[in-house]
């Protein structure tokens, strides 16, 4: 999908008719749009997807208020946005119109054929065929995932938008029917069969599935919160790292930080070798006595011979077979003789027995040899232990010493802030507790199900009706568990991919060796090459999560022609950045300016003039094919306040303009 | 039911699922109600066909 215009009327404060023309030109792919905060940046952004979508980002504040204020005074109760684009080679118009008091906008999609509009039959599944809604907000970014992903509990924001860039929303629903559909057979087993038992088991299991789904709502509700509570607790962070007082302080504790994070996972890491220590070596020492023994026995016998036999089996078999003894006297069959020698066969050697001998030895001697190594390898997994253990303490200590010095500085802002920031962290840690505790009750009922599962299964072996519906769960929830693993595994390589674009953007824009680490649980942290994670700085937040959107949007591009049967195909669309450099230091600005053209195939660019500076428009400069300034137009006088004024390249702009006939954001081509 | 079979609902579920996710309504009692009878289907096929081997 290329963007090609998008025309307003009326909506919130672009008042009248009012159009952007996008840039098309693939060497010259950017659009830049110049606008101070307050002026329509954000409405100009969600313009296009409420067209599209009818949806909007959290920051549009009034959302229900889209009719121009101005046109309402004037009459006009209509607010219309229309969005004109390429897609697939053709050229395409969405236009959806509001009207007052109506609750509902009023879609249609056209393809337009040499200047002729062909209406679409269904506009919305044309559109979700352009690009999925649950992709779009991935592609028009308005900052509110951008802090999403810098949060310390950032995982479910990054897991999210992975699969849906991944196109798991179909599967997913899927999923979630398939487990309802599941719930529905149960019930259906004791009515159907007509059996108390079968009946009473069900309603076990019904009740147990409500208790289930209660509990994955907590969980969810508590991640929730979590995550709002890292987001505050990063958003105070980062104010007390710029209050003068606290700044030296908050720097040395932001490191302590990064230590204590990277000792938790060497400890992590040295935990989990105990264990393993203990799965496999621990049978070396515990077999210590019996290895020797067995040793001692199979040495004692082999200097006695009886190890291997001095009788060979074959010959043994020959003699038998022969009927004659080795002393060359008939060996009849069923006299005493013969059945003397016919003993020998069971203690008789043969190429196997003897092999097996010589391994078994062997593998005693590993024993042994392992027995004398295992303790020594745990002493040093153990003192591993107990040093991270110190260290961790003692970091844990020392920052909460530094905790202290900050809320005892002399300044109040400081106090309070630290104050809040120690409740924060307080808060989380127990909601991480309490998340901990519902997932073990989760575990529980879920193998209280499964047990009572069996006991069903049991029960309805005799029962014919019973059989069959149960035969209809069970495929319910087959189906359902072979999608969860396919989406497991598309998860993980998807993991590994946008892992590796984030990566490579981060050599291309980063000053440091950085690296992403992209956990398991899809956590997203930035950190040196040599493994030392990084205490991050609201600008290096900002950074990780524009480089990991950018790996998002070309991973949706890499995706485009996937047949995948439970997966929907990526898409290319336009990249709409709303103050994409906020906190980026002003060298960080003009490297990912410099970046920033080259993550789709059109860009369009929102930035105040603080985002803006002349090094980051020079940067800029080469990729820019189209234009604009958002122009304020204000009823009342300027009295004594100051002009907006902005310089776009070598030409200043007034942007707030007053005394005008009407309160509106004006869209002025610059080129 | 065998392995291929399985893969053919996996295939069909999906169908459903992507019919319905372009469909404005998109009910979800609608969209169960078919993958409720393509459960049956495909299982009352595995009954046929386990009868007549056995």
């Amino acid at each position: 999908m290329r963007l090609r215009k998008v025309e307003l009327n009326n909506f919130r404060q672009f008042y009248g008719e009012q159009r952007v023309e996008f840039a098309i030109d693939p060497k010259r792919n950017v659009t830049l749009i110049h606008a101070e905060n307050g002026f329509g940046k954000t409405t100009l952004l969600n313009s296009v997807l409420w067209a599209l979508f009818e949806d909007i980002t959290k920051k549009f504040e009034d959302a229900e208020q889209l009719v121009s204020f101005a046109a309402l005074k004037e009459g006009s109760v209509a607010a219309a946005v229309e969005v004109d684009f390429d897609f697939q080679g053709k050229q395409y118009v969405v236009a959806r119109r509001f009207e007052q008091p109506s609750q509902k906008a009023r879609l249609t999609a056209s393809l337009i054929e040499a200047g002729v509009h062909k209406a679409l039959n269904a506009p919305e599944t044309f559109i979700s065929s352009v690009v999925p809604r649950e992709m779009a907000r991935y592609f028009f970014f308005d900052g509110e995932a951008a802090e999403a992903f810098s949060s310390q509990t950032n995982n479910r924001a990054v897991g999210q938008a992975i699969r849906a860039i991944l196109g798991c929303a179909l599967a997913e629903t899927a999923i979630s029917d398939l487990r309802e559909l599941a719930k529905e057979y149960e019930r259906e087993i004791g009515t159907t069969a007509a059996d108390e038992q079968l009946e009473a088991h069900q309603k076990k299991i019904v009740a147990a599935e409500e208790r289930l789904e209660k509990l994955r709502d907590k969980i969810q509700d508590l991640e929730s919160t979590r995550e709002d509570r890292a987001r505050q607790l990063a958003d105070v962070t980062e104010k007390l790292r710029n209050l003068e007082g606290a700044r030296k302080l908050q720097a040395e504790r932001d490191a302590k930080d990064a230590d204590l994070k990277s000792v938790r996972a060497d400890l992590k890491v040295a935990k989990a070798d105990q264990l393993k220590w203990l799965g496999a070596r621990a049978i070396h020492v515990v077999s210590a006595r019996l290895s020797k023994q067995t040793l001692d026995f199979v040495d004692d016998a082999s200097l006695r011979g009886k190890i291997p036999s001095p009788y060979n089996e074959d010959f043994v078999r020959t003699l038998l077979h022969d009927r004659i003894c080795i002393c060359k006297r008939p060996l009849e069959a069923g006299s005493e003789q013969y059945a003397a020698v016919a003993d020998m066969l069971r203690s008789a050697s043969s190429p196997d027995t003897l092999g097996k001998v010589v391994r078994g030895r062997s593998r005693v001697t590993t024993l042994q040899r392992e027995a004398a190594d295992a303790p020594e390898a745990l002493r040093v997994i153990q003192a591993r232990i107990a040093a991270l253990t110190t260290r961790r303490a003692q970091l844990e200590q020392e920052i909460a010493e530094l905790g202290t010095k900050i809320e005892n500085l002399p300044i109040s802002e400081i106090a309070e802030r630290e104050k809040a920031r120690a409740a924060l962290e307080k808060g989380i840690r127990k909601l991480t507790e309490e998340i901990g505790g519902a997932k073990v009750l989760l575990k529980n009922v879920e193998e209280e199900i499964a047990e009572l599962q069996r006991e069903t299964e049991r029960i309805a072996k005799t029962n014919k009706k019973a059989q069959r519906v149960l035969k209809r769960r069970k495929l319910a929830d087959e189906s359902r568990i072979l999608l969860e693993a396919m989406l497991e595994t598309y998860e993980e390589e998807a993991r590994g991919a946008v892992k590796a674009k984030v990566d490579s953007i981060l050599s291309e824009v980063a000053h440091r060796d950085y690296l992403c680490d992209l956990g398991d649980d899809f956590a997203l942290r930035l950190q040196m090459r040599s493994g030392h994670s990084i205490p991050k700085s609201g600008g290096e937040n900002q950074l990780l999560s524009l480089v990991f959107m950018g790996a998002l949007v070309q991973f949706a591009a890499s995706r485009i022609n996937d047949k995948n049967v439970v997966l929907r195909p990526g898409t290319v669309a336009p990249l709409v950045l709303d103050a994409p450099l906020g906190q980026l230091d002003v060298d960080y600005q003009e490297a990912v300016a410099r970046y920033l053209p080259t993550l789709g195939e059109q860009v369009v660019l929102l930035l105040s003039s603080s985002q803006c500076p002349p090094r980051v428009f020079d940067a800029l400069e080469p990729r820019v094919g189209a234009e604009y300034v958002l122009i304020s137009e204000n009823t009342e006088a300027r009295g004594s306040r100051a002009d907006s004024r902005m310089m776009i390249g070598a030409k200043e702009y007034v942007c707030s303009e007053f005394g005008r006939p009407r309160q509106m954001t004006r869209i002025e081509r610059v080129r | 039911m065998d392995g291929n079979q399985k893969e053919e609902l996996l295939r069909k579920i999906m169908d459903v699922e992507r019919k319905f996710s372009t469909d404005k309504k998109n009910a979800k009692s609608d969209r169960k109600a078919e993958l409720k009878q393509l459960i049956d289907r495909f299982a009352l096929e595995a009954e046929k066909n386990a009868a007549s081997e056995g």
